[in-house]
């Protein structure tokens, strides 16, 4: 970078100043950094700005006493300078936006209304966010004299300080002429999102109005955690549009009101599909049984892509009912359900499902195998590992080979003592199965003991271990077992 | 028959998004109708993969610099064989009820905005990482999910991916004991400048792409797609590295601690009482720090009894080496598994049930970002209630949970 000899003068004062005592605490370096602004290259007001945000948190962290008033002031004492530069004045406004005081707002509400359309929106955003009545008065003084942009970015102000103070000044532009005006109205009151706004909604939700209008004050009642239960069957029935109905029906169910029941019901049968998938996956993720009942009742009319919706639903129901649905879907025959289920299965099954996982992840297509091989991992039943412990001692070699490679995936009490036993015996298709899946499972006890194992063996038994050691022991194995390996 | 992984990961193969139903063979109505909003560098991919895709239908495609709009257009049209619409302004694919979902791939200062006002408009949202650029943001964001039941999928991949799900796995089953110390790598931005005034390209609506974010003159390099600076070097557009790399590794340390409901409790940047780098401390006295030595690798978990390191391009190294191939107890507890990230979107979109990178992950990953970088900016620490999600005893420190957003772009609710 670059730094020219103003630059370092300026640096020079803004440091030599730290020392000195003005009027204000930080004035006299407000005032050098400002002027720093002067500079045209762009990596001197870099530095410059970041000073002055340095400067402006130093001057508010929480050991000073008065900090955001005494920085208040300063950064107001510069503003009113003719000779800062604009650029300067910009960055100022914006620190005010951080940490202004109520004494900022009078001149700020001056910049707002001046000339210079970008320091009046930083001097807005300034306003926006400084604390107290001063500042929303200010706003609504300034309303009249905007034009409609100016007046939508006040009506946003006003929203975003949320003062209950507010609400009938913004509630009388819910009836005006511009549509833009009206529908940000109504916005802003759902963003205020207090007991007064909602009922300035509630009443204006009932008077007939333009569709943009009634609509945004539809999503504004659905923001009010305390909008009632009436206005929201209202909303479910005849909303302007799908979302709210949906979010009018979740909201319903989630209070657990009396009634919903035929909303729930109505939503199941619907012909949208929208309104449809939010019944299921609401009333199966209520927890409450006599909601979830209702969709297990129409499961029979079901067709996938509900279905579907509800297996995304089933771990919020009880583990035996989900179990049975997930064993249903996969009947079906529809691919995605069938792997939505098996994954299903590995947080629900029990030992029901054991033959069907074993099953799959020997018969089935890769991707079923795939999930099958997940869902066994994780299936919670002591039943598998008994299982698979039964299978390994098995005499049909497909059990044991099979057993064998589920161990990559199910880890079984004594699963290494049982491949390490297959790999000493005689069975040389059982001695491949068990180093396949150690060639994935194995650490460095079991590489010693196979490399144990090798000594004792010979000819093509013994180059498949050594071959395996060979593999494994430069990662896996212990500084002996490598020495070891390398020599052999 | 074999399901067998490799021979440094024992976790299953990558599952093909066909094989969820979402690829070939998909019934026209259960299509989902898509809008791509926001054509830089991150969207070349997203685009790619959904084409590709007879599940989905791209419908919309909306883009405020008409060169990039230009290419994906010729693009969509090349593989489709039809032209597809065509948006300046995303309120437009926001009035179209016939639109399922949309992805959400501009520069940070626009995710929140244009997601809540999809999910508003009855549209599921994949919206790239971090999620927001504030955490007033996140809030907000999360709450309309909540609201219109919205399946939102935040774009931090890693966690769809095996190595990054065991490392996780590992961490969180104790296997390497008390986890004390984190180390991640995130790299370096330039420092952020002013660059001098250009002239505003024809083709690009200059004040839109700034959106809600300060008037700043324009100049190629503050909008530039670029990975190593561009737009992502600034302040006003996200985090800079901390919102960049830091919201995929801070993502997976979440995931891997067990705290994505929850977050870190202070922030402390670098320099600060000659701190040699930047951290944040978890309630339990874990310690995440940016740039300590990692080993060669992106992520660095310590514990009492070993280590696990993890990096991209399924590396994963452990400490001892053989619990690379440890096969989890079935009392272990399992990470969501997911092998493709926007499959599982896709997937989500269809079940309804909440993706591996929900709204709520990302806004309480998108907030360690936030605040890192806060402190960063005020030059000292952050006290942090991960539980109130607000910040202890700095009144002025509080305020940038949010930002002033730019006239007329003001709606976030």
């Amino acid at each position: 970078m670059k730094i020219s000899s103003n630059w370092t003068l300026a640096l020079k004062l803004v440091l030599v100043s730290s020392t000195l005592s003005f009027a204000g605490e930080y004035r006299d370096r407000v005032i050098v950094i400002s002027k720093i602004f002067r500079n045209s290259d762009p990596d001197v007001q870099y530095v410059a700005r970041r000073d002055l945000e340095v400067l402006v948190s130093d001057a508010t962290a929480p050991v000073r006493a008065n900090g955001a008033s005494k920085i208040t002031d300063d950064l107001l004492y510069a503003l009113d300078q003719d000779d800062i530069p604009v650029e300067a004045k910009k960055y100022i406004l914006r620190q005010l936006a951080r940490v202004g005081t109520s004494k900022a707002v009078n001149p700020l509400a001056q910049i707002m209304m001046g000339r210079d359309k970008r320091l009046a929106e930083e001097a807005r955003a300034a306003i926006e966010s400084i604390r107290g009545s001063e500042a929303s008065d200010a706003l609504k003084a300034a309303y009249g004299k905007m034009n409609t942009e100016g007046r939508l970015n006040i009506l946003k102000s006003l929203s975003l300080r949320g003062e209950s103070s507010s609400i009938r000044f913004i509630a009388n532009e819910l009836d005006n002429s511009s549509e833009s005006i009206s529908v940000t109205a109504a916005w802003a009151l759902g963003e205020i999102g207090n007991s007064s706004s909602l009922r300035v909604l509630r009443n204006a939700y009932s008077d007939a109005r333009p569709r943009p209008v009634k609509q945004a004050i539809e999503r504004s009642l659905l923001s009010n955690p305390s909008v009632d239960s009436n206005l929201l069957y209202d909303i479910f029935s005849q909303g302007k549009d799908s979302a709210s109905q949906r979010a009018a029906l979740r909201i319903l169910i989630k209070r657990q009101d009396r009634d919903v029941v035929d909303a729930i019901r109505r939503g199941l049968k619907s012909e949208e599909a929208d309104l449809r998938t939010i019944a299921i996956e609401s009333a199966l993720s209520s927890g409450v049984e006599r909601f979830q009942r209702e969709v297990l009742d129409q499961l029979g009319e079901m067709g996938p892509e509900d279905m579907l919706t509800v297996l995304g639903g089933l771990n919020n129901i009880e583990g035996r009912v989900a179990e049975s649905i997930a064993l249903k879907a996969i009947e079906i025959g529809d691919v995605s359900l069938r792997l939505n289920a098996l994954d299903l299965i590995g947080e629900v099954g029990s030992k029901r499902s054991i033959d069907l996982l074993l099953n799959t992840f020997e018969n089935g297509d890769r991707a079923s195998q795939i999930k099958a091989a997940s869902a066994i991992a994780k299936i919670d039943t002591p039943e598998l590992d008994k299982r698979l412990a039964g299978m390994l001692k098995s005499s049909q070699p497909k059990k044991v080979l099979l057993a064998q490679e589920v161990l990559v995936y199910r880890n079984i009490p004594d699963a290494k003592l049982h491949l390490l036993e297959a790999v000493k015996g005689k069975e040389p298709a059982f001695a491949r199965g068990a180093l396949k899946t150690l060639s994935v499972i194995a650490d460095s006890s079991d590489l010693d003991q196979l490399y144990t194992i090798a000594n004792s063996k010979s000819g093509e038994q013994k180059r498949i271990i050594v071959s395996l050691l060979k593999k494994l022991a430069p990662d896996y194995g212990s500084k002996l077992l490598r020495q070891r390996v390398a020599n052999l | 028959m074999t399901v067998k992984a490799s021979t440094a990961i024992s976790a299953p193969l990558v599952l093909p998004a066909s094989v969820l139903g979402l690829g070939k063979n998909t019934g026209p109505n259960s299509r989902i109708n898509m809008g791509l909003i926001g054509h830089g560098k991150i969207m070349v991919g997203h685009r790619k993969y959904h084409l590709g895709r007879d599940s989905v239908e791209v419908v919309a495609l909306c883009e405020v610099d008409s060169r990039k709009l230009d290419i994906a257009r010729t693009e969509v049209k090349e593989v489709n064989g039809r032209a597809c619409p065509t948006y300046e302004y995303y309120e437009e694919v926001m009035a179209r009820p016939d639109i399922d979902a949309v992805v959400v791939g501009t520069p940070d200062h626009w995710h929140a905005q244009i997601s809540i006002e999809a999910m508003k408009n009855g549209k599921d949202v994949y919206v790239e990482k971090p999620m927001t650029l504030t955490i007033e943001e996140g809030k907000v964001m999360r709450a309309t999910a909540e609201r219109y039941g919205s399946i939102l999928q935040v774009g931090s991949q890693q966690r769809s991916n095996g190595a990054f799900r065991k490392a996780a796995e590992l961490v969180l089953n104790g296997y390497i004991g008390k986890v004390h110390t984190i180390a991640a790598r995130l790299g370096k931005f330039p420092e952020p400048t002013q660059y001098k005034a250009e002239p505003i390209p024809p083709e690009l609506n200059y004040d839109r792409w700034l959106g809600p974010a300060p008037w700043e003159p324009y100049n190629l390099e503050r909008v530039k797609g670029d990975y190593g600076g561009g737009w992502r070097r600034f302040w006003d557009y996200g985090s800079r590295k901390n919102g960049d790399w830091g919201a995929h590794h801070y993502d997976i340390i979440q995931w891997a601690l067990g705290r994505d409901e929850s977050g870190p409790v202070e922030f402390v940047p670098k320099g600060y009482k000659g701190e040699e780098y930047q951290y944040y401390v978890y309630d339990d006295g874990t310690k995440i720090i940016r740039g300590y030595e990692g080993k060669g690798h992106m992520i660095r978990f310590i514990g009492e009894e070993g280590e696990v390191r993890v990096s991209r391009g399924d590396k994963l190294d452990t400490d001892p080496v053989s619990l690379k191939n440890v096969v989890l107890r079935p009392s272990d507890t399992r990470l969501y598994e997911s092998n493709d990230h926007r499959a599982d979107w896709l997937n989500a979109i269809r079940s309804r049930k909440q993706p591996i990178c929900h709204v709520g992950i990302g806004h309480r990953t998108a907030t360690i970002c936030h605040l890192s970088g806060i402190s960063e900016r005020l030059n000292r620490p952050v006290l942090w209630d991960p539980i109130k999600e607000t910040i202890l005893e700095d009144v002025e420190a509080a305020k940038w949970i949010s930002r002033p957003r730019r006239a007329p772009y003001g709606l976030l609710g």
